[in-house]
C-alpha cells in the first residue's frame, strides 16, 4: 500500500457526491435537472464526468462548490474533503472555495478579469487567506514558473490580454493551485485550445496534480479525452449517472448502450477507417427525459421493460451500469 | 467542360492583414465531387483560405478558379457567379440564421436571388424538399431558429446551401460546435449528400478524426503554409512533417502518451 | 453548454406574458390623448379661441370650464383637447424626420467603414455637440416663428442621437454570423442591410424613438413657452404653459399645471411603450 492509499484510507474522499437530486421550482412547474447523481473522488485521482448538453455535468461540478442554479432545490449529500457542502452558510462556503476546492473553466478569458494584473489574480486568493503580501508574492512567482510561463516575473506585471489562451489556461490553473486545494473541479478546461495546446496543458495538469496529490474532476464532452487521462470515467445523461467505469475500460467493454454509442458516434483517427453509427435523435435533459430509462427512445436495445423504471446501477464487469441488459451491449 | 477540369482550383493564394500574413502561398485543387481537407490550429490561416473562397475576404494575391474561370471583384456579376458555384457553412449553428424569419423563409432565400424565373410553388416544393433532403421536418421549417437544436441548425444551413446547387460546398469547422452524438448525424448527412449530388467538399477543421472521416485528400497548414498535403489516409498513417506529428499525436486515445507530444514538439521546434 | 434548460425555456415561452400594467395605462393614455386631438371639435365643449374676460381665471371644476378658463378666459379643457394635436404631431414629425436621416446616416457609417465612417461620425459629433434648443433658436430666428423651421431644427440636432446609436448597433450585429452567411450566398450590402440588418434592430430604434419623442416634446414646448413655437392663438400644450406664467404669479396655477401634466404623462407614457415594445421585440428574435 503507498503512503497515498493508506492515507486515503483513513482521510475522507476529496469529494463526495451522493444521490445529488436538484430541481428548480416546485409543483406542476418544477424542472428537474439531477437525479441522484453519485460521484466520488478520491485524494490524487483523477475522475472523468462526460456527458453532451444537458447531461447535468457542469451542474454536478458547481455543486461541489455549493453553486446551485438560482432558485435550485437540492436533496442528497455533498461533500468536500469531510465538510457538508449543503449544511454548510455562507461562510462556510467562501471558505471552503477558498481552501478546498477550486474551479478551473472553459474559457480562461472569461475567467480572469481583464483590468487586473496576472499577479494580482494569483495573490488575490492567497491574501484572502491571510498569507501577508510579500509572501503570497513570492508563491505566485513559483507557481508561475511551475507552470512553465516564460519570464514569471515580467509575467506577474502583465494583463490577460497578453497571454495566448493556453499561457492563460496556466495562469488559470496556476492560481486554481495556489490555495492548495483539496479538489480541483476543471469544467471542460481544454475545450477552448487547440489540440496541440490542450495536450500541453493536460500534462501540466496531470503533473500539477500528481505532486499534490490533488482530487481532480475533469469534465468533458470528449469521451476520448476523459478515458485518456483519467482513473475512472462517470458517463451522464440527462441528468443521471448511467455509467461508471474505469477509463481504460471505457473503450474496450463500455457498459451502457449510450456509451457504446458515443464510442461509435465518433470517427476514429487510428487504426482502420471504420463508418460511424450516428445515434438517432438528440440529448435530452432531465426534464425532457421520457419516463425509465432516460435514453430509451434513442436505445437501439430498448424494450419495453426499459419504460417500467429507472434502472438501477448495477455492476456489470468491471463498471457499473445503470442499465436493464447490459450483457447486450458488448455484442 | 470536361470532367478532368477541378471544380475549385487555388494558387499562391497570400492575404495580408497589415503586416501579419495570414494566408502565404496556399495552393490546391479540387475535382468535382471529391472532399479535401484542410487541417489546422487557430492562427493557421485555415479559416481565412476559406474565407477568401467564399468570397468574404479579397486576397492580397493569388488566383481562385471555379470550374475554370477566374472569380475577382465584388461586383453583383461576380458575387452571383461565385455563389452559384460555391457555398459556405459556418461553425456557429446558432447565429447563422436571421432570428426573425423562420427556416423555411431563410432556405428560400437565396432561391429567390439566384433563381428569380422560379414560380412562388415551385420554390415553395423546392424549399419543402430541401428540407426533407437534410431530414428536417415541415414542422422544423415553420419554426424560427432559436426554437431548433443545435443539430437542426445546421442541417438547416446545409439545406440553405443546397438551394441552388452549388458544385462546392465550403465548411468552416462546420461539426464542431455540435455534440457527438448530432456530430455523427451532421457526418452521415455530408456523406449521402456528397453521393448523392456529386458536390464537393472543402472541409475545414481542426479535428483529425472528423478529416479523416470526410475527406479524400487533405493539406495541413501551420502558420499560413500548407507543411503537409496528400491522401489524408496517408498523412495520417505516415505523417512527413514534425507538425503533423505532433498533431496526430496530440489526440487524445487510450494510453496516450504525453511524454511523446513533448517530443514531438522538441522536434518541431528543432526543425524551424 | 451545459447549463441549458430547455424545458424551462419552452415553459416560459408557452405561457403568454402577461402585459405589465404601466404598458397598459400607457396604452391608455395615448390613445386618449391621439383620439382627443383628432375629435376635438366634436368633443371639446367650447371653442379653443372663444375669450371671455367676465370668466377669466376660473378654477378647475368651475360649471361649464370643467378645468377652469385661462387669464383671458379661454376653456383650459377645450384648448388641452386641441393642443393635444400640434403637440403630439410635432414632436412624432421630429421622430420620423431624425429617425430616417439618424438611421440612414448610421448604417451608412456602420457598413460602408473606412473614411465615410470617420467623416459621418465627426460631422454627428460636431451636430451633437450644438445645443439642440439654441439651434432652433436660431432657426427660428432666420426662418421666423412656426412649427416647420423647429421641427426640422430639432430633427437636425436629434440625428446623431439616433445616428451613432445606430451606428454602433449595426457595426455589433452585422458582425454576426448571419450577416456573413448571406453576403457568401452572393447578396449584396443594400439588400442584407435592408431586409435582415435593419429589422433586428428595431427595438433598438424603437427605444432611442421614444426618447426622442420626449425630448422633443419638452423642447417644442420650450420654444412654444420661448413664444418661438406655434404662433398664437393656434394652442399647444407648450404655449398653453407658456400664456399661463402670469396667471400662476397670480395664484390661479390650474390652466398652467394641467398641460404641464399632460406633456409628462405623455413623455412618460411614450417611454414606457417604447421600452416594453423593444423588449418584446428583443426577446422574440432572441437565439438561445
Amino acid at each position: 500500500m503507498t503512503v497515498l492509499e493508506k492515507e486515503s484510507a483513513i482521510r475522507p474522499d476529496a469529494l463526495g457526491i451522493d444521490g445529488l437530486t436538484l430541481g428548480i421550482g416546485s409543483g406542476a412547474s418544477a424542472v428537474p435537472l439531477l437525479d441522484g447523481v453519485t460521484v466520488r473522488v478520491g485524494r490524487g485521482e483523477t475522475v472523468g464526468l462526460v456527458g453532451e448538453s444537458g447531461s447535468g455535468k457542469s451542474l454536478t461540478a458547481r455543486a461541489a462548490l455549493g453553486m446551485f442554479p438560482r432558485g435550485a432545490r437540492a436533496t442528497g449529500a455533498v461533500t468536500v474533503a469531510g465538510v457538508d457542502v449543503l449544511a454548510a452558510g455562507r461562510a462556510a462556503l467562501r471558505d471552503l472555495r477558498r481552501t478546498r476546492a477550486s474551479m478551473i473553466f472553459q474559457d480562461p478569458r472569461a475567467a480572469i478579469n481583464p483590468v487586473r494584473r496576472v499577479g494580482d489574480y494569483l495573490t488575490e486568493g492567497l491574501r484572502a487567506r491571510g498569507v501577508p503580501s510579500r509572501e503570497a508574492a513570492a508563491t505566485a512567482l513559483e507557481l508561475l514558473e511551475q507552470v512553465g510561463i516564460r519570464d514569471p516575473r515580467g509575467a506577474l506585471r502583465r494583463h490577460p490580454h497578453e497571454f495566448s489562451g493556453g499561457m492563460l489556461q496556466r495562469v488559470v490553473i496556476a492560481g486554481a493551485l495556489s490555495t492548495e486545494p483539496d479538489v480541483l473541479l476543471a469544467d471542460e478546461p481544454t475545450t477552448a485550445l487547440d489540440v496541440t495546446t490542450q495536450a500541453e496543458v493536460i500534462a501540466l495538469l496531470k503533473e500539477m496534480q500528481r505532486t499534490r496529490g490533488t482530487g481532480m474532476l475533469f469534465v468533458t464532452h470528449d469521451l476520448d479525452l476523459a478515458a485518456a487521462i483519467c482513473d475512472r470515467v462517470y458517463v451522464m445523461y440527462a441528468g443521471r449517472i448511467v455509467e461508471e467505469a474505469a477509463g481504460t475500460a471505457l473503450f474496450s467493454a463500455p457498459a451502457h448502450p449510450y456509451t457504446k454509442a458515443l464510442l461509435e458516434a465518433s470517427p476514429p483517427v487510428h487504426g482502420d477507417r471504420t463508418e460511424i453509427k450516428a445515434i438517432k435523435g438528440r440529448p435530452r435533459s432531465l426534464a425532457e427525459a421520457p419516463s425509465g430509462c432516460a435514453f430509451r427512445d434513442r436505445c437501439p436495445l430498448a424494450g419495453d421493460d426499459c419504460a417500467a423504471s429507472v434502472p438501477a446501477t448495477r455492476a456489470h464487469g468491471t463498471s457499473a451500469v445503470a442499465c436493464v441488459r447490459p450483457e447486450e451491449v458488448a455484442r | 467542360m470536361t470532367s478532368e477540369t477541378p471544380v475549385l482550383s487555388v494558387s499562391s493564394l497570400v492575404k495580408r492583414f497589415g503586416d501579419v500574413t495570414a494566408v502565404d502561398g496556399v495552393g490546391f485543387e479540387l475535382m468535382p465531387g471529391a472532399s479535401l481537407g484542410i487541417v489546422g490550429e487557430s492562427g493557421s490561416g485555415k479559416t481565412t483560405t476559406a474565407r477568401i473562397l467564399a468570397g468574404l475576404d479579397e486576397p492580397t494575391s493569388g488566383t481562385v478558379l471555379l470550374a475554370g474561370e477566374p472569380v475577382t471583384g465584388r461586383s453583383r456579376r461576380a458575387r452571383l457567379h461565385r455563389a452559384r458555384l460555391l457555398q459556405m457553412i459556418f461553425q456557429d449553428p446558432y447565429g447563422s440564421f436571421d432570428p426573425r424569419q423562420t427556416i423555411a423563409e431563410s432556405v428560400a432565400e437565396p432561391i429567390r436571388l439566384h433563381l428569380p424565373d422560379l414560380s412562388g410553388a415551385d420554390r415553395r416544393a423546392r424549399v419543402a424538399e430541401l428540407l426533407d433532403q437534410v431530414g428536417l421536418s415541415e414542422r422544423a421549417g415553420g419554426s424560427p431558429p432559436r426554437e431548433l437544436s443545435g443539430g437542426q441548425r445546421q442541417r438547416a444551413a446545409i439545406a440553405r446551401a443546397l438551394g441552388i446547387r452549388p458544385r462546392v460546398l465550403v465548411l468552416d469547422e462546420a461539426v464542431a460546435a455540435l455534440d457527438v452524438s448530432i456530430q455523427a448525424q451532421i457526418l452521415t448527412l455530408l456523406d449521402s449528400l456528397r453521393r448523392d449530388t456529386g458536390i464537393a467538399y472543402v472541409f475545414v477543421s481542426h479535428d483529425l478524426a472528423v478529416v479523416r472521416h470526410i475527406t479524400d485528400t487533405a493539406v495541413v497548414m501551420r502558420h499560413g503554409r500548407i507543411v503537409e498535403r496528400g491522401d489524408t489516409e496517408t498523412i495520417l498513417r505516415d505523417p512527413q512533417h514534425p507538425y503533423t506529428r505532433l498533431l496526430l499525436d496530440s489526440i487524445p486515445v487510450p494510453g496516450w502518451d504525453l511524454d511523446r507530444v513533448a517530443r514531438d514538439r522538441r522536434a518541431l521546434d528543432a526543425s524551424r | 453548454m451545459t447549463l441549458t434548460i430547455p424545458a424551462l425555456r419552452a415553459r416560459g415561452a408557452k405561457r403568454r406574458r402577461r402585459r405589465p400594467l404601466a404598458v397598459t395605462l400607457a396604452i391608455a393614455f395615448l390613445l386618449a390623448a391621439a383620439a382627443t386631438g383628432a375629435l376635438a371639435p366634436l368633443l371639446a365643449p367650447h371653442s379653443p379661441d372663444a375669450t371671455s374676460l367676465l370668466d377669466s381665471l376660473a378654477p378647475p371644476g368651475t360649471a361649464g370650464h370643467l378645468l377652469g378658463t385661462d387669464s383671458t378666459g379661454r376653456d383650459v379643457l377645450s384648448r388641452l383637447m386641441y393642443g393635444a394635436r400640434l403637440s403630439l404631431l410635432a414632436p412624432l414629425g421630429v421622430v420620423l424626420l431624425s429617425g430616417v436621416l439618424g438611421t440612414a446616416l448610421g448604417l451608412l457609417a456602420a457598413r460602408a467603414g473606412g473614411w465615410v465612417d470617420a467623416v459621418l461620425s465627426r460631422l454627428m459629433d460636431i451636430v451633437f455637440a450644438f445645443p439642440s434648443l439654441l439651434l432652433a433658436m436660431l432657426v427660428v430666428a432666420v426662418f421666423g416663428p412656426g412649427l416647420t423651421a423647429p421641427i426640422c431644427a430639432l430633427a437636425v440636432s436629434y440625428t446623431p442621437f439616433l445616428g451613432r446609436v445606430v451606428r454602433s448597433v449595426a457595426i455589433q450585429e452585422g458582425a454576426r454570423p448571419y450577416m456573413e452567411s448571406y453576403r457568401a450566398m452572393g447578396f449584396g450590402e443594400l439588400r442584407t442591410t435592408v431586409r435582415h440588418l435593419l429589422p433586428n434592430m428595431t427595438p433598438v430604434l424603437l427605444a432611442q424613438s421614444a426618447l426622442s419623442f420626449g425630448y422633443a416634446m419638452v423642447d417644442l414646448a420650450s420654444l412654444s413657452y420661448l413664444g418661438l413655437g406655434v404662433r398664437p392663438p393656434a394652442a399647444d400644450w407648450g404655449s398653453m404653459i407658456s400664456q399661463a406664467q402670469s396667471a400662476i404669479l397670480q395664484g390661479a396655477p390650474g390652466s398652467g399645471l394641467i398641460p404641464g401634466v399632460a406633456v409628462l404623462l405623455t413623455v412618460v407614457s411614450v417611454n414606457v411603450l417604447g421600452e416594453h415594445i423593444g423588449g418584446s421585440i428583443a426577446r422574440r428574435g432572441e437565439g438561445t
